[in-house]
C-alpha cells in the first residue's frame, strides 16, 4: 500500500468514524483504567467484555440492537460484580472470574443454538473497523465529555477514594457512589469499544495505557494525563497498522500498546544502570 | 460541664456472627489524652473504626460533641497503599476535604493549612517527594500533618507507632504532645505501647472485647479496687498489637 492509498483510505467515512470513536473510547478507558489499575480492579474490563459478548449474542439471536441490549446488561453486571466484590466472603477477582466465565458460556450457548459462529460473532470477538455507526460515535463523544468533566470537577475526591477508601469514608465521602459511577462508566466504555476492539481485546485499553504511564510518571495527576495522551496515540498507531497490514484493528491496537509499554520501561532501565 | 467531645453508649460491633466489641460505653472530654489499650484481638482497632463509621454498629450509639469536619483520623500504616503514586503535599491536602458538596476544589485557605501543617511537623522540605520514598517516621508525620490540616478538635489515632524505631517513636510522641498541649487537640489513641500510654494518657480504657477498665492514668498504674490494671494486662499475655 502506498502513502496516497493510505491517505485515501483514512478519508473514508467508516475510517473517520473509527478514528474519532476509537480515540475517544481509548481516552475514556485509559482515564478509568488508572483508577481501576491502582485499585487492583483492572480485570473488571475483561469480565464486562465477556458479559458484553453474551449480550451481543442474545441481541443477534433476537434481532435486536446490540448496543441497547448490551448497555443495560453490562452496566447491571458491573454493579453486580462490584456488590459481590464488596462482600467480605468473596474477593473482587473471584466475582470477575465467575461473571466472565458464566457470560462467555452463555454467549457461546446462545450463539451455537441460534446462528452458529458466523462472521458477526467473529467480528464481535476480535473487532472490526467497519463496526462503528454514527450513533456509536455520538455516544462516544458524549461519554468522553462526561468522563473528562467528572475527572476535572471531582479530581480531588477521585484521588482520595483511589488512595484509601477508609480515609475517604472517615471524611464522610460517599465511596460507594464513586465506585458505582466508575463501574458504570467502565461498562459503557467497554460496550462502545468492544465492537471495534473485540470483546476479547477491549480490556487492554483499560489496563495497558495506565501501566505504560506508570512507568513514565510518578504522581496521580500526571498518570491520568499521561494515560489519556498515550492511549489515543497508541490507538491511532494501531489503526494505521491495521489498515496498512490488513489485520484486525483490535489486535494491532493491543500490539502497539504493548510496544509502548516496553518502550516506556527503557528510561527506567537506563536510569537504574546509570545509578549503579 | 460542657458536653463530651465523643460519647459511646453500649457500642457493639460484630463481624458476621463473631462479636468483636461488646457493650462499650465511655465519654471523651475536651482536653483528654484518652488511650485505649488491650491485647491482640481485644477489639481496639475495631472500636476506632466503629467510632468513625467504617464498621457498622450492631448495637449502641456513637455521638460527637464537635463538628464532624473537626474530627481527624490517623490510620494504621496498612490502611493506605505506600506505593500509591502521590506526593506528600497531595496526601496532606486530602486532610482538608470536607463532608458533603458535589464539586470539590482546594481553596487557597486549604493550601495554607496544608503548608502550615507540614511546617509544624517539619516535613515542608518533603512536600514534593513521593510517599513511597519516605521513612516510617516521615510517613507518620505526613499522616499527622494530614490530620492536622482540619485543625481538629478531636484526633483519633490507631496504633500510630507500629513499625517505628525508638528514635522515631520518641519524636512522634513529641509531635503528638505539641498537638495536644499547644493546639489543644483532644486525642483518642489506640496503642500497645504501655510505657508511653502511662506517661502521656490522662484517661485510659482497657479493652478485652468488653471494657475491663476505665479510669485515669493514676488509677491504672496504682491499681483500682486493689487490682493493678496494668499488671493484670501484662500478666494476661501482653498487649502487643
Amino acid at each position: 500500500m502506498t502513502w496516497s492509498d493510505f491517505l485515501e483510505i483514512v478519508s473514508y467515512p467508516f475510517v473517520v468514524r473509527a478514528l474519532v470513536a476509537g480515540c475517544l473510547i481509548s481516552l475514556c478507558a485509559s482515564m478509568l483504567g488508572v483508577i481501576l489499575v491502582l485499585k487492583r480492579y483492572a480485570l473488571i474490563g475483561h469480565g464486562l467484555s465477556e458479559v458484553g459478548f453474551a449480550a451481543l449474542a442474545v441481541a443477534l439471536a433476537l434481532d435486536l440492537s446490540p448496543l441497547y441490549v448490551a448497555m443495560p446488561l453490562v452496566v447491571a453486571a458491573s454493579f453486580g460484580i462490584m456488590l459481590i466484590g464488596r462482600s467480605k466472603r468473596v474477593n473482587g477477582d473471584v466475582a470477575i472470574g465467575v461473571a466472565s466465565s458464566a457470560a462467555l458460556a452463555a454467549g457461546v450457548i446462545v450463539t451455537s443454538v441460534t446462528r452458529g459462529a458466523n462472521t458477526d460473532v467473529w467480528n464481535y470477538m476480535f473487532g472490526s473497523v467497519l463496526a462503528m455507526t454514527n450513533e456509536e460515535v455520538a455516544l462516544s463523544v458524549a461519554l468522553s465529555i462526561f468522563i473528562v468533566v467528572l475527572f476535572v470537577l471531582f479530581y480531588n475526591r477521585l484521588f482520595l477514594v483511589t488512595y484509601s477508601e477508609d480515609c475517604a469514608r472517615s471524611l464522610g465521602v460517599n465511596v460507594e457512589a464513586y465506585q458505582f459511577a466508575i463501574s458504570a462508566l467502565t461498562a459503557l466504555t467497554v460496550v462502545l469499544g468492544m465492537r471495534m476492539m473485540g470483546t476479547l481485546l477491549i480490556s487492554s485499553l483499560v489496563i495497558m495505557p495506565a501501566l505504560t504511564a506508570r512507568r513514565l510518571v510518578g504522581s496521580f495527576r500526571a498518570l491520568v494525563v499521561a494515560a489519556a495522551v498515550i492511549s489515543p496515540a497508541c490507538f491511532c498507531g494501531g489503526l494505521a497498522a491495521s489498515l496498512f497490514l490488513n489485520i484486525p484493528t483490535g489486535a494491532s491496537v493491543v500490539a502497539v500498546n504493548l510496544a509502548a509499554m516496553f518502550l516506556a520501561g527503557i528510561p527506567a532501565i537506563i536510569l537504574r544502570n546509570t545509578q549503579r | 460541664m460542657s458536653a463530651p467531645l465523643l460519647s459511646l453508649k453500649d457500642v457493639t460491633i460484630a463481624y458476621d456472627s463473631v462479636v468483636a466489641v461488646e457493650d462499650v460505653s465511655f465519654n471523651v472530654e475536651k482536653g483528654d489524652f484518652f488511650c485505649v489499650v488491650g491485647a491482640n484481638g481485644s477489639g481496639k482497632s475495631t472500636l476506632i473504626r466503629g467510632i468513625l463509621g467504617l464498621e457498622p454498629l450492631l448495637r449502641g450509639t456513637v455521638s460527637f460533641g464537635v463538628d464532624r469536619d473537626r474530627v481527624s483520623w490517623v490510620p494504621q500504616v496498612e490502611a493506605a497503599d505506600r506505593d500509591f503514586p502521590a506526593t506528600v503535599r497531595e496526601i496532606v491536602l486530602t486532610g482538608t476535604q470536607k463532608r458533603g458538596g458535589l464539586v470539590f476544589f482546594y481553596t487557597a485557605a486549604d493550601r495554607r493549612n496544608a503548608d502550615a501543617a507540614m511546617e509544624f511537623f517539619e516535613i515542608e522540605d518533603l512536600a514534593g517527594r513521593r510517599i513511597g520514598e519516605l521513612s516510617g517516621g516521615q510517613h507518620r508525620r505526613m499522616m499527622l500533618a494530614r490530620a492536622m490540616c482540619r485543625d481538629p478538635d478531636l484526633l483519633l489515632l490507631d496504633e500510630p507507632c507500629s513499625g517505628l524505631d525508638a528514635d522515631a517513636k520518641r519524636a512522634f510522641y513529641d509531635w503528638l504532645n505539641r498537638l495536644h498541649d499547644e493546639r489543644g487537640a483532644t486525642i483518642v489513641m489506640v496503642s500497645h505501647d504501655l510505657d508511653e500510654v502511662e506517661l502521656r494518657a490522662t484517661r485510659i480504657a482497657v479493652l478485652d472485647r468488653r471494657l475491663v477498665f476505665l479510669g485515669d492514668a493514676g488509677e491504672w498504674t496504682r491499681g483500682k479496687n486493689g487490682k493493678n490494671a496494668r499488671g493484670s494486662l501484662e500478666f494476661s499475655g501482653g498487649p502487643a498489637s
